[in-house]
C-alpha cells in the first residue's frame, strides 16, 4: 500500500505530461511556413495584392556542405483580395503549411498602395497579434514584391539584408511600433525609409543583387506625398537625431575635399514663441575624426583646425538649413515633429493654433547653431601622399 | 475562527504584492493613459493616497475588534441583520471581482498565445487549481506566494533591457490639462486592499499588520509607476489604443540582438501572478460565505463556489468590448464603495459606539 502511495506522485507527473502539450494550440516546425517578409501592394482595381517570401527549410543549408545542386532559399506566393487580411488568407490555400508570422521582421510596402493610403491598411500591422512591433516597414519604389523575388549573393534572403541595412544607422529604420507612434503624434507628416532595387554588377545574374535603401518617403495625412533623394535623406537624419556612425565630406575654402568620420551628433531643438512670432533654433554639436584630407592643409595646426571646424560647420548647416527650408516651403510637410516640440514646451498655445499647424509650419523661422569639434587627426598628421613643403600651416 | 493556521505579517505582505498587481498592471495603463493622455504615470500619487486610507481604516477596525474578520465585527457594529445585508453585497463583490479577474486572465491567454484552446478550459484550470489551494488553508496560499514571488518579479526588470529605445519626450508637457483627468484616471483598483480584512485575524503577529500593508502599498505603487512609465515612454500616445501595452513592452525588448522575444516570460508572470490573486480572493470569498452562513469551517464551500466563480465569469461580460466599458465606467465606483466608503462608515459608527458604553448596551439587549 505504502508502495503506491509513493508511486502516485510519478502517476501524476505522467499525467500531467499529457496533459500539458496544449492539444488545441499545438505547433509542430514542419507544419509551418516560415514566412521571412512580406509585401503589400495596391492592384489596379484597388483591391490588395499581398506577396509573402517564404523560407524554404530543405535548401538552407549553406552552398559548401550541401550535395545536390544550388536551390533557392526563399519562394515568393501572392494573392489578391480586399484587404490584407482577405488577400492572406487567399494566400494560405496556395502554401501547403501555416503561415507563421514569429520571424516577419520587414514589411515592405509598395508606392501605389502608400499614396492612396497606408492608415487605412496599417490596422492590420497592429491588430495581428502574430506580426512584431519591432519589425521594419519599408516603402518600395514600384511594385514591393520585386524585391521578393531576389537572391542575395550574401545575406540568405532579401529580408535579411533589408533588415541588417536598417540596422546598421547609416540609413533611416523605422519600426512599426514607430510608425504607429508617428501616425498618433501631433505632426501629421513623417517620413519612411524608401527602398529600391540595386542595379546588379554586369556579371550578374539580373535577380542576384538585394533591394537598398535609397531615400525617404514622406508621408502626409497617412498618404505618401513624395520622395526625397538620398542627399536630402541625410539631412533629414541630421534634424532626427539619428545620425551615428557617418562619414561627413566638405570642402574647406575650395581646396579639395575633408571627410570627417565617424560622426557623432547631439541634436536639440528649442523652440520660441514671442508674442504672435513662432521661432525654432537647432542647435547641433557634432564631432569625428578626419578620415581623409584631399587638401594642403595641416589638421593638426591649431590655426588650420579653426578653418577646418568652421568648413565642417558650414557645411552641417546648410545642408540643415536647405532640408528644413524644402520641407518648410515646398513640402509644407513637418516630418521632424516640430508640433511635438512646440506642443512639449508651450502647451497652452499649441493648444489653440494645433488646427491651423499647416500655415503655421512654413512661417516659424529656424535657425541653425552648429558646434563642430575635429577630434583626432587619424594616423597621420600632415597630408598624407605631400611632400612637407607643399604642405600649408 | 474559520481555521487555525496562523501566517506572518510579512508573509501576508508578499502575499498582498502579486494580489493587487497581477491583473491590473496589465490593462490599467492603456484605461488610465484614455482619461489623462501623457500625465497618467502620475496616478501612483492618488494610489498611494487611496490605499493609505484604506490601510488606516482597515487596521483600525482590527484593533478594535482583533481576531475578527469584516463579516464578524460588522455585525456587532451595524446589528446582525444589516451587517447579513451589507455581507451579501461584499460577498456579491467578492465573486464578481473574482468572475472578471479569471476572465481577464483567460481573454489575455487566449488572445494572444493560445489561439486555439477553448476559453473554459483555461477558466477551469486556474479555478482548480486556486481551489485545492484554498481548502489547504491561508497557510499554504502564503508559502506559495512567497516561493512565485520572485517569478513575478523577475520578468518586470527585465524590462530594463528597453532603456535605448525609451524616449523621455513622450512624458512632456507634464499636466498641461491640470490634476483632473489624473483623477479620473486613478480608478482606484487599489480598493482591492479590502481583503486584508480577512487576512489581518491570522497574523502571528497583528501588531506589524500595517507596517506590512503599508510596505506592499509603497511596493505596488512603485512598481506600478514604473510600469506605467516604461509604457509612456516607449509607446507615447499609443498606449491608449494596445489592449495590452506591457505585452507590448514584452515583445519590443531587443538587447544586443541576443535578448529578443520575451513574452513567454510575461505569460509566466502572468500565470503566477493571477493564480496567488485569484487563490487569495478566492479564499476571502469562501471565508465571507461560510461566516455569512454562521458556519465552523469553509473548506466544504470551496469546490461548489469555484463552480459559480466559473458562471460568473462567463455572466460578467458577453466579450472584451463590454469589459472595457465596465472598467471604465462602473468599476470605480465599485471600488471607492467597497473599499473606501463602506469601511470609513463602519469605523465611524464602530468609534462613536465605542465613545458611548451606555448606547451599546442598550443596543446588545435588543439583539
Amino acid at each position: 500500500m505504502r508502495r503506491i502511495i509513493k508511486l502516485l506522485p510519478l502517476l501524476w507527473l505522467l499525467a500531467s505530461s499529457v496533459l500539458l502539450t496544449s492539444c488545441w494550440d499545438r505547433t509542430e516546425l514542419n507544419d509551418l511556413a516560415l514566412i521571412t517578409m512580406l509585401a503589400i501592394d495596391r492592384t489596379e482595381e484597388g483591391g490588395i495584392r499581398t506577396s509573402a517570401q517564404i523560407i524554404i527549410p530543405q535548401n538552407q543549408r549553406s552552398g559548401a556542405e550541401g550535395g545536390g545542386g544550388e536551390g533557392k532559399k526563399t519562394i515568393m506566393r501572392s494573392e489578391q483580395g480586399m484587404n490584407i487580411s482577405d488577400a492572406l488568407s487567399r494566400l494560405q490555400r496556395k502554401v501547403p503549411r501555416k503561415l507563421f508570422w514569429g520571424q516577419c521582421k520587414v514589411f515592405l510596402i509598395g508606392e501605389d498602395l502608400a499614396k492612396t493610403g497606408l492608415k487605412e491598411h496599417f490596422d492590420f500591422l497592429v491588430r495581428h497579434p502574430q506580426p512584431r512591433e519591432r519589425a521594419y516597414i519599408f516603402i518600395s519604389k514600384g511594385p514591393a514584391s520585386d524585391a521578393l523575388e531576389l537572391i542575395p549573393p550574401i545575406e540568405r534572403n532579401s529580408s535579411e539584408a533589408l533588415r541588417e541595412l536598417a540596422q546598421l544607422q547609416i540609413s533611416l529604420g523605422v519600426t512599426l511600433e514607430e510608425t504607429s507612434i508617428m501616425l498618433k503624434r501631433d505632426s501629421d507628416a513623417f517620413a519612411l525609409p524608401y527602398v529600391t532595387i540595386l542595379k546588379p554588377s554586369k556579371s550578374e545574374d539580373p535577380l542576384k543583387t538585394i533591394p537598398y535603401i535609397k531615400g525617404t518617403a514622406m508621408f502626409k495625412n497617412g498618404r505618401m506625398i513624395g520622395a526625397l533623394s538620398e542627399k536630402e535623406t541625410q539631412g533629414v537624419m541630421w534634424v532626427l537625431n539619428e545620425i551615428e556612425d557617418y562619414t561627413v565630406t566638405f570642402n574647406p575654402e575650395g581646396k579639395g575635399a575633408v571627410s570627417l568620420k565617424p560622426v557623432k551628433a547631439d541634436v536639440k531643438l528649442k523652440p520660441l514663441i514671442k508674442g504672435d512670432k513662432w521661432s525654432l533654433t537647432v542647435s547641433i554639436r557634432a564631432e569625428g575624426d578626419i578620415e581623409e584630407n584631399n587638401t594642403q592643409l595641416d589638421p593638426v595646426d591649431p590655426k588650420i583646425q579653426i578653418v577646418l571646424e568652421q568648413a565642417f560647420k558650414d557645411s552641417v548647416r546648410k545642408r540643415i538649413e536647405q532640408c528644413i527650408n524644402q520641407q518648410q516651403h515646398r513640402w509644407n510637410a513637418d516630418i521632424f515633429d516640430f508640433a511635438g516640440v512646440f506642443h512639449r514646451k508651450y502647451p497652452k498655445q499649441w493648444e489653440k493654433h494645433k488646427g491651423d499647424w499647416d500655415s503655421l509650419f512654413p512661417k516659424i523661422a529656424v535657425s541653425v547653431q552648429v558646434e563642430a569639434h575635429i577630434l583626432r587627426p587619424g594616423l597621420v598628421n600632415v597630408p598624407g601622399g605631400m611632400p612637407q613643403e607643399e604642405v600649408i600651416h | 475562527m474559520q481555521e487555525k493556521g496562523q501566517i506572518s505579517a510579512l508573509q501576508m505582505g508578499i502575499m498582498m504584492f502579486p494580489f493587487m498587481l497581477a491583473i491590473n498592471f496589465l490593462v490599467y495603463p492603456t484605461i488610465a493613459a484614455q482619461y489623462a493622455g501623457n500625465d497618467f504615470w502620475l496616478v501612483g500619487f492618488f494610489h498611494f493616497l487611496f490605499g493609505s486610507v484604506i490601510i488606516y481604516i482597515l487596521t483600525k477596525l482590527h484593533k478594535l475588534y482583533p481576531h475578527q474578520t469584516l463579516s464578524e465585527y460588522s455585525e456587532k457594529i451595524i446589528g446582525k441583520f444589516p451587517a447579513k445585508l451589507l455581507m451579501f453585497l461584499y460577498l456579491f463583490y467578492f465573486l464578481h471581482s473574482l468572475g472578471a479577474s479569471i476572465r481577464q486572465y483567460a481573454e489575455f491567454v487566449t488572445g494572444t498565445f493560445l489561439f486555439r484552446t477553448p476559453i473554459l478550459l483555461i477558466l477551469i484550470s486556474i479555478v482548480l487549481l486556486a481551489a485545492i489551494t484554498v481548502r489547504c488553508g491561508v497557510e499554504v496560499i502564503a508559502r506559495s506566494a512567497t516561493i512565485l514571488v520572485p517569478l513575478f518579479v523577475i520578468p518586470l526588470t527585465m524590462l530594463i533591457l528597453l532603456l535605448p529605445d525609451l524616449h523621455i519626450k513622450h512624458v512632456m508637457p507634464i499636466l498641461s490639462h491640470g490634476i483632473i483627468p489624473v483623477v479620473k484616471a486613478t480608478q482606484w483598483w487599489i480598493g482591492n486592499f479590502i481583503v486584508i480584512a480577512y487576512l489581518l485575524p491570522y497574523l502571528s503577529n497583528p501588531e506589524s499588520g500595517r507596517k506590512a500593508s503599508m510596505f506592499t502599498l509603497t511596493a505596488v505603487v512603485v512598481t506600478g509607476t514604473y510600469i506605467n512609465l516604461l509604457c509612456l515612454m516607449l509607446l507615447g500616445p499609443d498606449t491608449s489604443v494596445k489592449i495590452y501595452p506591457v505585452h507590448v513592452l514584452f515583445r519590443y525588448v531587443s538587447f544586443a540582438n541576443f535578448f529578443e522575444n520575451m513574452e513567454a516570460l510575461l505569460l509566466v508572470m502572468w500565470v503566477v501572478g493571477c493564480f496567488i490573486r485569484v487563490a487569495v480572493f478566492y479564499y476571502v470569498a469562501s471565508v465571507s460565505l461560510a461566516q455569512w452562513l454562521n458556519l465552523e469551517n469553509y473548506r466544504s464551500f470551496v469546490f461548489p463556489l469555484g463552480l459559480l466563480i466559473v458562471v460568473f465569469s462567463l455572466w460578467d461580460f458577453p466579450d472584451v468590448s463590454a469589459m472595457g466599458v465596465f472598467f471604465r465606467t462602473a468599476y470605480p465606483f465599485e471600488q471607492l464603495l467597497t473599499g473606501l466608503v463602506i469601511p470609513l462608515f463602519l469605523l465611524l459608527i464602530a468609534l462613536l459606539r465605542r465613545k458611548k458604553p451606555e448606547q451599546v448596551s442598550v443596543n446588545e439587549t435588543n439583539h
